[in-house]
């Protein structure tokens, strides 16, 4: 997704929103119809502590070697982003290393932000480490 | 001390049968004087067990009514000591008979014994014999005395104590008609007859065996008189009477003659004799079975003198006859000198029995003369005692009549317990008189204060009358508005019965509602799921439209619209879902609800419940006008039926149960 604009997908969590950028969500599947791995759950690795909901779905990121399932809580949108709308990480926290991993705020009014978050920061840290040997 | 009546009277019966059959076997011997004694003896204990132990049996059979009534103790029944009684009463006139003639049978066997198969027949004196007949009924006596006296004196304790038991029960004793003065005479010729008989077979055996020793001698005198005689060259002519016979006889010829005829009465000599005479011996031998002596003297090389004698029985016979005529007196005077003895017994005896009959059978102990008391003894003490219990008896009497008559100061003789009950007794009648006399005083003054007070009560009856009058209209009033009441509670119950038809339909239709809300639930699940389904596959379409970039746009418009759609019909589902519940927890509630007041009403109303509760209003209705009406004619009341509050109360309270009734059936529908 270029800085002007794009398409983000956006869960509403119940801690907070965030998003990640829509071209790397490969497709959304129901909780129930997932056999798969053990899903991430997306909320508890970004901070939001862990919320039982049984309406949860899974969205599948496309990585280099496998698909990775993350476990989204709350409503899914998939949401047209204008660049007015997208805010860059401040500097101090660039200065501090999270650029990496916050990609941007999105304001859609008084109150409601939504994270855009680095699909990498989904991922579990062994797995991370991994990819990096 | 042994507590067994059987064992007790065969404890003392043993050792004395022991001591007695010992002796006896001795003398019954004696009689015989036999050689070889062994096989006698040998017969004689071979029958010792069956006599006694046979007896034992008899005894232990006989009295074991007396033995188990031992045993039960107090929980004897009637039945069980008339019984024992029975078998004692039974036992002690019959049981000691049967020992003397065990003994008599005893003794008689062993005589039939030594007559017929004893190992040594010519040992065996026909004297002997004949004694021992007269031992055996002097045997049959003289166990009779010793053991009926024996045998009563055992028993007379449990004899007492069962006749005492028996009485205390109620039950009559039996007596027997055997008389006392038959037992004393009998006793007597047992006591007589006894030692007679026993000296007389003593003598008779004595006297037979002793002729035999003679005869044996005067047959070996006889052969040696004519053996000398013969050695003299004297003539010695033959003996040829009928119990002796002698004769000098040549060796080679052997015993002929007279000699020879009287000698074959005893085979056993007469083979030994003619051994004798053909071998030149002397001899002399006597066989006692026969009564016979032989005897042989030898005279020369060639002759032999020989002598034979036969008892001729006239002197032992004179004996028997003796002592047969003494047993005969014994036999005919003991029962004459028996019965004079007893006769002084009783005579005294049946003198009191008939006193004492007269005074139980007719009661008129007044009329009764003293018996006569003629003798020193027992009887002439008790004769004493009688008559003066007779006085007794007769001044009680006429003590009796003048108490009778009124005269409570007389004077009551004698001491002991009769008269001493007697003074109490008039010492009671006088206080009884006394306190009936102060009683009496006592009961006049108490009538009179009744007397007031039942013209003071009668007065106040008058004026609580007309209050009762009074009351009794307002019982009346009541019992109407009670009727009232009891109608309204009827009306009431009829509506309650149609309501639970009507709840009990209603319960109905709403289970039928909520099944069919259970299935719209199950079809709204599957739309809920479609609409999911929906929704992620307009999400996943508007995923690969972003994907295709300005040429999925489109797409995503029309992915974006399903999504919405998709959304609505879950939000719809959702609604449709929560008044389907809504509905279901409505009618739940409706048909529990329902259900309950059914079954309140069918308790409440039910028709065994619908007529008591009517009856029950009817009846105190009838209850209150009764009463009413009672008061209003002025019937006496009695202390249960004061018209008081009660009444009211209970007129009342079917006006509260009525009221109470009619609202609850509508509070629970």
């Amino acid at each position: 997704m270029t800085r002007g604009e794009g398409w983000m997908m956006t869960v509403a969590d119940p801690a907070f929103r965030w998003g990640v950028d829509a071209s790397r969500v490969e497709r959304v599947i129901g909780r129930a119809e997932w056999s798969g791995a053990m899903p991430v759950d997306g909320a508890a690795r970004l901070g939001g502590g862990v919320i039982r909901d049984e309406a949860t779905r899974v969205m599948l990121f496309a990585t280099e070697t496998e698909a990775l399932p993350v476990l989204a809580r709350g409503e899914i949108a998939l949401e047209r982003v204008d660049g007015e709308a997208r805010s860059p990480v401040p500097e101090l926290l660039r200065r501090a290393g999270c650029s990496d991993a916050l990609l941007g705020f999105v304001f859609r009014g008084p109150g409601e932000v939504t994270f855009l978050v680095a699909p990498k920061l989904l991922t579990p840290p062994v797995t991370s480490e991994e990819s990096h040997a | 001390m042994i507590r067994s009546l059987t064992l007790r009277i065969l404890a003392i019966y043993l050792p004395l049968d022991l001591f007695f059959s010992t002796a006896l076997c001795f003398a019954h011997l004696g009689l015989f004087d036999l050689e070889h004694a062994g096989p006698y003896m040998v017969a004689f204990a071979a029958l010792w067990p069956f006599r006694f132990f046979g007896w034992a049996v008899l005894v232990a059979s006989s009295l074991k009514p007396v033995s188990a009534l031992a045993l039960a103790g107090r929980r004897a029944t009637d039945q069980e000591v008339a019984t024992a009684e029975e078998a004692l009463r039974r036992g002690r006139s019959r049981l000691p008979v049967i020992y003397g003639l065990g003994w008599f049978t005893h003794l008689a066997l062993a005589t039939l014994y030594m007559a017929w198969l004893y190992p040594e027949p010519e040992a065996v004196s026909a004297y002997s014999l004949e004694a021992s007949l007269l031992l055996v009924l002097g045997v049959l006596a003289g166990a009779l005395v010793f053991a009926v006296p024996l045998f009563l004196v055992l028993t007379n304790g449990e004899a007492t104590s069962l006749s005492l038991e028996s009485q205390m029960r109620g039950i009559e004793p039996r007596i027997g008609q055997s008389s006392l003065q038959h037992r004393i005479t009998a006793l007597a010729l047992g006591l007589g007859i006894a030692p007679t008989l026993f000296v007389a077979s003593l003598g008779y055996s004595s006297a037979g065996l002793a002729e035999l020793e003679l005869l044996g001698r005067d047959a070996t005198s006889a052969a040696l008189e004519l053996a000398a005689a013969a050695a003299g060259e004297e003539r010695v002519s033959p003996v040829e009477e009928r119990h002796r016979a002698g004769a000098v006889m040549r060796r080679a010829e052997g015993i002929t003659g007279p000699v020879a005829a009287l000698a074959s009465s005893s085979p056993v000599l007469a083979k030994a004799l003619e051994d004798a005479v053909r071998q030149g011996k002397a001899l002399s031998r006597v066989d006692r079975g026969a009564g016979v002596a032989i005897a042989a003297a030898p005279v020369d090389g060639d002759r032999v003198a020989v002598a034979v004698l036969r008892t001729s029985r006239e002197r032992v016979s004179s004996f028997l006859i003796a002592a047969v005529a003494f047993v005969l007196t014994v036999l005919a005077w003991a029962p004459i000198s028996a019965a004079m003895f007893s006769r002084s017994i009783t005579v005294p005896i049946a003198q009191l029995t008939a006193a004492a009959r007269k005074l139980v059978e007719d009661g008129r102990f007044s009329e009764l003369r003293a018996v006569p008391v003629i003798t020193d003894d027992d009887v002439g003490r008790l004769g004493v005692d009688f008559n003066h219990l007779l006085g007794l008896l007769r001044s009680l009497s006429d003590v009796s009549r003048e108490i009778a008559s009124g005269r409570l100061d007389v004077r009551v003789p004698g001491v002991g317990d009769l008269p001493e009950a007697f003074r109490n007794m008039t010492e009671s009648l006088r206080s009884v008189v006394q306190e009936m006399s102060e009683t009496s005083l006592q009961l006049g003054a108490a009538a009179t204060e009744i007397f007031a007070a039942t013209q003071e009560q009668e007065m106040a009856a008058t004026t609580q009358s007309s209050s009762m009058r009074e009351i009794s209209q307002t019982m009346e009033s009541l019992s109407e508005s009670a009727a009232h009441v009891a109608e309204a509670v009827e009306g009431v119950l009829e509506n309650a019965e149609r309501t639970v038809e009507t709840t009990e339909r209603m319960v109905t239709r709403i289970g039928e509602l909520n099944a069919h809300a259970g299935r719209i639930g199950e079809i709204l699940e599957v739309i809920r799921e479609i609409a999911d389904r929906s929704d992620l596959l307009a999400l996943n379409g508007a995923l690969e439209a972003s994907h295709a970039g300005e040429a999925g746009r489109g797409f995503a418009l029309v992915a974006a619209e399903m999504r919405r759609l998709a959304e609505r019909v879950t939000a719809s589902v959702k609604d449709v879902r929560g008044l389907v519940e809504d509905i279901r927890q409505s009618g739940s509630s409706t048909g529990h609800g329902g259900e309950q007041e059914a079954r309140d009403a069918h308790l409440r109303g039910g028709a065994e419940d619908h007529p008591r509760d009517a009856a029950a209003a009817q009846q105190h209705r009838a209850g209150l006008g009764g009463r009413a009406r009672a008061h209003g004619r002025g019937v006496p009341i009695r202390r249960g039926d004061e018209p008081d509050a009660r009444l009211v109360r209970d007129a009342q309270g079917s006006g509260r149960s009525a009221r109470a009734d009619r609202p609850a059936i509508p509070a629970r529908r």
